[in-house]
């Protein structure tokens, strides 16, 4: 008996393997039921993932908490900087690109505090390479934060105090 | 959750759902696409990526999605990866493998941003534009030849999707002010103080930023007017008729801080004109251009919903078999 896989063939005499695929009314449906699951996980999903880590305050890139000028302004800024001692005098450490992305390793000037002394020589020297400061002119790097405050009706910011965070030896 | 408030909630996740799920016409996704795609490859193309390689390997830091590099990458092969993802939104715009290529710009431009940011401080610039971008990236493929009145689920949720991210992304920014300063982020003199503090990156010089940061009335609307802005943007997005009115808004919004402060935030506005501006046409309307939302194929018998496979119909066949009188597609 020649197989066939049509409604004129009783069930009993066909074959597993010549199991029919879905008809197109079916496969269309499926396709759509499909859709939908994968239309509202990833919307949901996405949405979710962003309260999420906003929530939490995670900063994993572009995983962000989304804190932009988020805290409120005073009059008075607290900074920290990088100073080098050397022969001529002391020496403002900053890269001589003050664009993106090198002025921004400032940023982790916070980090030295918790670094390991090598981890710290290792920092101070890469920033001392990028301002164009030779470390072997250099004696000490001090870590240093400094309070400012602008004076009314004046367009410049007053140095109040300044305080010696930590020293590095590059 | 019972009770009148609890079903009034259920009832408006279920239209929200709906809405998500709804058919779309495929010419829309193709538009926000093709669109999204020029954004990213704008930035890739104005941006010298090449200055990732002068930061020391002592100083980069590692959390973001490319923290998993430990190696600092050399000049040359952050320039194959820009022109990687250049090629990628070639091949979206000239509609050659389009899923393929927005995946290929995407992974690229994401890399390349996520390396410029890995300096110690969360940059924001980029990020919009590549959590948007993110949801398209599981959206199907447009078919190269358009049904006039086609719609399916298929091409309705991506684009609904990139405005759901958008919205978050803008409510989130605004959640997160009211979350650490409270109201005193506008009623104080926060705004004053920012743009003292800033004002030094204005374009336009200083003098005129601090002439308005003295102005207590003048920096506390622009406060209050950016956090309302960012708290409603789901609201202003939902709406077909206010999301043009949304993406001026932003751009005044993003404007003013570039005037004020120096800050480049064009992206996002970019990326919100990119995903609403589409979204804000009626349903049968297109953008102008064929290259932006593709050639239309008319014909009665595609007058109906769009295939679901995203099959490619040969248009041109089925033309001329439709005149020699057969009516079996090929």
């Amino acid at each position: 008996m020649p197989l066939r896989n049509d409604a004129r063939t009783a069930r009993g005499h066909r074959p597993a393997w010549t199991a029919p695929w879905p008809d197109a009314a079916t496969r269309a449906a499926q396709a759509t039921r499909h859709d939908l699951h994968r239309a509202r996980a990833v919307t949901y999903g996405i949405v979710l993932t962003l309260l999420v880590t906003a929530a939490v305050e995670a900063e994993v890139w572009p995983l962000t908490a989304y804190r932009l000028f988020s805290t409120v302004r005073t009059g008075t800024t607290v900074s920290l900087e990088l100073v080098a001692a050397t022969d001529d005098g002391d020496v403002l450490v900053q890269p001589a690109d003050r664009s993106e992305p090198l002025a921004t390793t400032a940023r982790q000037y916070p980090d030295l505090s918790t670094a390991t002394p090598e981890r710290r020589r290792e920092m101070v020297t890469a920033w001392l390479a990028l301002a164009g400061i030779d470390p072997a002119a250099v004696t000490t790097v001090r870590l240093e934060r400094a309070v400012r405050t602008l004076p009314d009706g004046t367009s410049t910011w007053v140095e109040r105090s300044r305080e010696t965070v930590l020293e590095v030896v590059p | 959750m019972s009770g009148p408030a609890g079903s009034s909630l259920c009832r408006a996740a279920r239209v929200v759902d709906r809405a998500l799920v709804a058919p779309g016409p495929a010419h829309r996704l193709l538009e926000v696409r093709t669109l999204l795609a020029l954004v990213i490859g704008l930035r890739l193309a104005t941006r010298d990526w090449t200055r990732i390689a002068d930061r020391p390997a002592a100083l980069t830091d590692h959390g973001t999605v490319m923290g998993w590099l430990l190696l600092a990458p050399p000049a040359w092969l952050l320039v194959v990866v820009q022109c990687a993802g250049l090629l990628g939104v070639a091949l979206v715009v000239a509609r050659r493998s389009g899923r393929a290529g927005f995946v290929l710009a995407w992974c690229a431009y994401t890399a390349l941003a996520a390396l410029w940011g890995s300096s110690g401080k969360v940059l924001h610039p980029d990020v919009l534009t590549v959590t948007v971008g993110f949801v398209l990236l599981l959206a199907a493929d447009p078919p190269q030849a358009l049904p006039a009145t086609g719609r399916s689920p298929h091409w309705g949720w991506p684009p609904r999707a990139a405005l759901a991210a958008l919205a978050t992304v803008y409510f989130l920014t605004g959640a997160q002010k009211l979350r650490h300063s409270g109201t005193g982020w506008v009623f104080s003199d926060n705004m004053s103080w920012v743009l003292r503090q800033g004002g030094s990156g204005s374009p336009f010089g200083e003098a005129w930023v601090h002439a308005v940061a003295d102005q207590p009335w003048l920096t506390q609307a622009l406060a209050g007017g950016a956090l309302v802005l960012e708290l409603t943007a789901p609201v202003w997005l939902a709406i077909r008729v206010t999301r043009v009115p949304f993406v001026l808004a932003v751009a005044a919004m993003h404007g003013s801080i570039w005037a004020f402060l120096g800050l480049d935030y064009s992206a996002w506005v970019l990326t919100a004109a990119a995903v609403a501006v589409p979204m804000a046409l009626r349903p049968g309307r297109r953008l102008p251009g064929r290259w932006l939302s593709g050639p239309r194929l008319s014909g009665r018998w595609l007058s109906g919903p769009a295939h679901e496979d995203g099959a490619r119909p040969a248009a041109g066949a089925v033309v001329e078999m439709r005149r020699s009188g057969v009516t079996d597609r090929p």
